[in-house]
């Protein structure tokens, strides 16, 4: 596919949600415009494994991808994205799945949350049911190595910013967590055992990931709240600490992420390494 | 060379003075401008600007050694008062930095100062108990 194909079907998903921003009531464009162009572009930065700053203060200049997202795929034993995996005309449902499987269906919440908030309707454009929309998720885990991860809680904080009052909205700005899946898509600790979920500052996380062939994604609180019970299984599972407590920056993503497994019950155990539900 | 262009201006005018000095930052690890890893090794310790799901942070090592305290460990134990629990701003970090490297007198401190204060800035900071 060229290069002028790639940017086409960005510009296609941006579309989508431009058409969506337009049916937005009066007086609420303004405030959800944001959040719609984060979601819009955590669709399009992890399928393309491009930045999703430079996307925002550049626009969309095509496929850039890095070479240790190449790298971090195939020493995980995962699918590497290719440009071939996204040429269909259904693109936008293509993105929609994608995001679905990233985020353990978070994207969906939010995209029916909006839709049924501000959009009357126009999220269903995006068909679930679609041969794209299930492809798309199968390739949602592979390409969560690559993703500059904070990225897709912001958007839901941001999302959940609109949505004030609600349950979701008063769970914003809690941060964003990080946890590691292996090439099953199924999320396994370090050392490959199941029920556990890595979290940690950059660099260690993604040397984790490639160490145990996992990969690494995010997502938001507020999001997971909102998750039906079988995608919050992961809940009362163990968390793996990738970065030791003691090394914990202050004012960092990671420290709000322990902060609020803290408040829910979580306790480090003996060696630091890991937070486990109180009493566990 | 590292890629600042997304980072706070006082991080770009700290990789500028350290240019300047003779030590300027280099990539140590890169996986997007947003995540990144930059250090400057100078006479007085390894600096280390870290970009972590675009939130920028800046550390010093002692010489020699590889773990990185933020300033506030760092003037806890070259002043031998209690860490303080507060965030600090990173303009302030930055020129706190500036101004230590730059100093001419060679500080006195203790790693395992360094090490305790920082596991005791981060648990308190998490409502966690050491």
């Amino acid at each position: 596919m060229s290069r002028r194909q790639r940017l086409s079907q960005s510009v296609r998903v941006l579309a989508l949600v431009t058409v969506c921003v337009g049916l937005l009531p009066q007086g609420a464009s303004a405030s959800a415009e944001p959040a719609l162009q984060s979601i819009a572009y955590e669709a399009v930065v992890p399928a393309y494994g491009h930045d999703a700053k430079v996307v925002r203060e550049h626009g969309i200049p095509g496929i850039r991808r890095g070479s240790s997202i190449q790298n971090g795929a195939a020493s995980s034993g995962g699918r590497v994205l290719t440009p071939a995996a996204f040429d269909k005309d259904a693109f936008s449902n293509d993105v929609a799945g994608f995001g679905d499987d990233l985020t353990f269906g978070a994207t969906s919440w939010a995209r029916r949350t909006i839709n049924e908030k501000y959009l009357g309707g126009c999220g269903d454009v995006i068909d679930a049911s679609s041969t794209a929309h299930t492809a798309g998720g199968a390739l949602g885990f592979t390409a969560g190595l690559a993703v500059p991860t904070g990225y897709l809680g912001r958007a839901f904080g941001q999302v959940s910013k609109l949505l004030a009052g609600s349950k979701a909205g008063r769970a914003a700005n809690t941060g964003t967590a990080r946890f590691v899946a292996a090439s099953d898509g199924v999320v396994t600790d370090l050392v490959g055992s199941r029920n556990a979920i890595s979290i940690g500052h950059y660099p260690e996380y993604v040397a984790n990931a490639q160490a145990t062939g996992a990969r690494t994604f995010s997502m938001a609180d507020d999001a997971w709240n909102a998750m039906s019970p079988t995608e919050q299984w992961v809940r009362n599972q163990r968390f793996q600490l990738a970065t030791p407590l003691s090394q914990v920056r202050a004012g960092s993503f990671l420290e709000r992420e322990i902060g609020y497994l803290s408040g829910r019950g979580y306790v480090p155990n003996v060696s630091g390494t890991l937070m486990i539900p109180g009493g566990g | 060379m590292p890629d600042l262009s997304s980072a706070p201006q006082a991080l770009q005018t700290l990789a500028e003075r350290l240019a300047d000095g003779g030590t300027p930052l280099r990539v140590h690890s890169f996986d997007s401008p947003t995540n990144q890893q930059l250090r400057a090794q100078t006479p007085h310790g390894t600096v280390q600007v870290l970009a972590d799901r675009g939130q920028w942070f800046v550390e010093l090592a002692p010489p020699g050694a590889s773990e990185f305290f933020d300033t506030a460990v760092w003037s806890a134990c070259l002043t031998r008062t209690e860490v303080s629990l507060d965030l600090v701003p990173l303009d302030a970090q930055a020129l706190w930095l500036e101004e230590f490297l730059a100093a001419d007198v060679r500080s006195e401190y203790a790693v395992e100062c360094l090490l305790e204060a920082r596991r005791r800035r981060a648990y308190g900071r998490m409502g966690l108990r050491p």
